[in-house]
């Protein structure tokens, strides 16, 4: 998986609107926007925002013309095995820019 | 799946890093956890995260200032409705460059480590 296409599944997992729109998608089966928009505390204008994250990202699809257009996930294996890379994977680069500046720190302490 | 590999130059000899890897006190502040680790192969590896969520199990292999690889798994809450997550094998190696140490971190689930053994 590229770096690029990594920072957007991260940037598309962080958001808990888009989490949210992801769990409906994945128990309600492909939905139109405004089935979507049904039950979200946002506006209409922010879940079509939000779908247009998750379809960048590769996360979701939007099938058939625009009017009517229904958005589904992309097949469950890939969904979760980017779930799990994010999960992990944010936290290892976490650590890895902390060990870092730490060992840099230290050994610049002693020298 | 694919292996999720994490990398990061670090100014210092794998010497240096290596402390950071096995001092339970030094690990603790990079991991973001309270750890605890016994750095022999079987070794207890033990990480408490603010949250309440634990990743407990032991060390596979250890070769110092080159390796460290250990299997854990994610503990949340204690007693009925206790849930156990699926083990993973995570691997830091230290490669000696000009710079100094390349830091690379590799963590896959267990189950695909098995599925292709």
């Amino acid at each position: 998986m590229m770096a690029r296409d990594q920072d957007a599944v991260f940037q598309a997992l962080a958001d808990p609107t888009r989490r949210r729109l992801l769990r409906a998608l994945s128990t309600a089966g492909p939905s139109t926007l405004t089935e979507l928009s049904t039950g979200m505390p946002v506006t209409r204008q922010a879940v079509s925002k939000h779908l247009a994250m998750l379809q960048e990202a590769g996360l979701v699809v939007g099938r058939g013309e625009v009017r009517g257009r229904r958005y589904e996930i992309t097949p469950a294996p890939l969904a979760d095995a980017m779930g799990w890379i994010a999960d992990v994977g944010a936290g290892w680069d976490d650590r890895l820019a902390r060990l870092k500046r730490q060992v840099e720190q230290r050994r610049r302490s002693r020298s | 799946m694919r292996n999720e590999v994490h990398e990061e130059t670090i100014q210092g000899a794998p010497e240096d890093v290596w402390g950071f890897m096995v001092d339970p006190a030094a690990l603790s502040a990079w991991f973001g956890a309270d750890a605890w680790l016994e750095p022999e192969p079987g070794g207890v590896v033990r990480f408490r995260f603010a949250d309440g969520l634990e990743r407990r199990g032991a060390v596979e292999r250890l070769t110092p200032f080159r390796e460290l690889t250990w299997r854990w798994r994610e503990h949340r809450g204690a007693g009925f409705g206790s849930t156990i997550g699926d083990a993973s094998v995570v691997t830091i190696e230290l490669r000696r460059i000009a710079e100094g140490t390349l830091v690379r971190i590799t963590e896959r689930p267990a189950a695909t480590l098995a599925a292709t053994a």
